[in-house]
């Protein structure tokens, strides 16, 4: 099933150095860089749906290093 | 037939290491729209997100006229999500959800709980909705999944 496997521009990855400057917070990135980042996701995406108007904009979470998820 | 190759990504840093099915789409609500990190989930029914995160796109949850038209359609407006690790009280209200270009309307389960970011996901995609859409190949092995936009069979 090699063929019309595609790379999607909607893949998602952080980086590592996002995740370890940025561990347990909000994060909101335009453009890829990040303009907004705090522990309140409310305020968090406010601010980015602000700064980012007409721009790419991107909202995410960083777990923290011990975090378990069982969802 | 076409199909998308997305990587595992890890999560969380450091030495507990695990790789989760993550996405990027966008989620919409009147004129608010932006990109989330989504969390593809087989084991889920549902399409879950935060109130917080949809009082910041425009959804006023206390709205009246929105539980009316909730209820009309035969759902509970407030409703009670169990899963495996308790439970929480959710409000229920459609939002475009935008995968590539394909733009989805989706009902999603708005958790009354605050969003924690040390572990939780801002949308956890469901079988009633991203499942709905592609058929979906988990590879841990390869440390990749697939959406295939047509159906795969026999």
């Amino acid at each position: 099933m090699k063929s019309g496997i595609k790379e999607n521009s909607m893949s998602f990855n952080l980086g590592p150095e996002l995740m370890k400057r940025y561990e347990g917070k909000c994060i909101g990135l335009k453009n890829g860089k990040v303009v907004a980042s705090g522990k309140n996701a409310g305020k968090v995406l406010r601010e980015l749906l602000t700064k980012g108007k007409g721009d790419e904009i991107t909202f995410a979470c960083v777990p923290s290093r011990n975090a378990v998820m069982v969802k | 037939m076409t199909v998308f190759s997305f990587g595992y990504q890890l999560y969380p840093p450091g030495e507990t290491e695990k790789y989760r099915p993550m996405i990027k789409v966008g989620l919409c609500y009147r004129e608010s729209t932006a990109g989330f990190q989504a969390l593809v989930d087989s084991g889920s029914d549902i399409t879950i997100s935060f109130v917080e995160v949809g009082n910041a796109l425009g959804i006023d949850f206390s709205d009246t006229r929105l539980a009316s038209e909730i209820e009309g359609r035969g759902m509970k407006f407030l409703d009670r999500i169990e899963g495996l690790t308790g439970s929480c009280e959710a409000y229920t209200a459609p939002a475009k959800v935008v995968f590539n270009g394909r733009e989805e309307t989706v009902v999603i389960k708005w958790l009354k709980q605050r969003l924690d970011p040390r572990n939780d996901f801002p949308i956890i995609l469901g079988q009633d909705s991203i499942f709905s859409l592609y058929d979906i190949h988990f590879s841990r092995r390869q440390k990749k999944f697939f959406l295939n936009t047509e159906i795969l069979s026999k």
